[in-house]
């Protein structure tokens, strides 16, 4: 497992996201750079840059930067419970 | 499941040194690798610090290949803060609240409860700045239920009214009627007054007394008062004396300190 960190500035999250080929619209949400498409949380909603805390593969999956969201993303990823 | 306390106390002193070096040439981007050993292996850490549109294009490429075809987890500092809080502090003796939870209440509101859990055991350090943290990531979820929740998980009524509330209706073969108790008690907290910064006198009064009467035109046995914080304490116990003299209120019983109050307003019941 590779184990990347990075500031949570938002100059580094879109250097980070830049490299998975997404950008910023004009609202503040991640949005993918070809097909301009909104991203989704591992919540299944839509995520803004200041919410962006980081990205795990899979199917890059989009993780927001919040205990509530982050809970709902161990109870799916661990049988239920976080 | 890693240590991420340890991992995040080691991340966090490991990035407050590359800070410093940040600072002193802030038109670089810089990647360091640091290796970290003893996590369950062999981890490679790799901390993109700042300044991430000004990386060269070798860079950009370094990075990509670093993760290229392997598995990776790509995670801010706060994040991490976060993923600590979660995984570094559970505490045990929450596992059967956690089982009703996911058996009993909601599912859409399964993690807010979980999170209210946490915030309580970091109220109960006296973790100020924790509390407020995961109560602003409830509220961000969901911003009535998020701060309810949060209201009354801290305040007990968990365990001291949605578990009892839940066992006897179930025994009485009323589940319906516990959803809709359930529901009220997260979207109105109808029966409960939580002193928050959003209460000065005149609207604290107001609300207090609104629900005192809907209160009495239902029949409910009382309504309780929370407040945390002197300030919010203070304002509590004014407008308490005058509670105490409205006419369908039995007695007022509260337990108090200079930071903290509980109060219930017995009800006199309509005959």
């Amino acid at each position: 497992m590779i184990q990347i960190n990075f500031a949570n500035d938002e100059h580094t999250k879109g250097f980070i996201l830049s490299l998975f080929s997404k950008l910023i619209d004009g609202e503040g949400f991640i949005i993918e750079r070809d097909s301009r498409k909104r991203v989704l949380s591992s919540d299944g909603d839509e995520i803004k840059i200041d919410e962006f805390g980081g990205v795990t593969n899979g199917s890059e999956i989009y993780l927001k930067n919040n205990v509530v969201s982050l809970i709902n993303f161990y109870r799916q990823h661990s049988g239920g419970r976080a | 499941m890693p240590d991420w306390v340890g991992i995040t106390a080691k991340l966090l002193d490991f990035f407050k040194l590359l800070g410093v070096s940040i600072q002193k040439s802030p038109k670089e981007t810089t990647i360091n690798k640091n290796r970290v050993t003893n996590i369950g292996g062999t981890v490679n850490q790799y901390f993109i610090v700042a300044n991430g549109p000004l990386a060269t294009k070798r860079q950009r490429e370094q990075f990509q290949r670093m993760i290229q075809g392997k598995p990776y987890s790509i995670e801010s500092l706060d994040l991490i803060k976060k993923k600590a809080l979660i995984t570094g502090t559970k505490d045990k003796t929450n596992s059967n609240l956690v089982d009703f939870i996911a058996k009993s209440l909601p599912a859409k509101d399964h993690a807010l409860w979980e999170a209210g859990l946490l915030l309580r055991q970091h109220f109960t350090r006296g973790e100020n700045e924790l509390v407020a943290e995961i109560k602003q990531d409830m509220m961000s979820t969901d911003p009535i239920r998020g701060k309810n929740i949060a209201n009354l998980c801290n305040a007990g009524y968990l365990e001291d009214e949605i578990i009892p509330m839940h066992k006897a209706l179930t025994d009485l073969e009323r589940s319906e009627d516990f959803i809709k108790f359930y529901e009220a008690l997260v979207t109105q907290t109808p029966t409960s007054v939580f002193v928050g910064m959003s209460h000065n006198e005149r609207i604290l009064k107001e609300e207090l007394f609104r629900k005192i009467k809907y209160a009495t035109n239902y029949s409910a046995p009382y309504v309780k008062v929370h407040a945390l914080g002197r300030h919010h304490v203070e304002l509590a116990k004014e407008i308490l004396k005058e509670v105490r003299k409205l006419d369908y209120v039995e007695d007022v019983f509260y337990a108090d300190s200079l930071s903290h109050l509980d109060a219930t307003i017995a009800l006199r019941l309509k005959t």
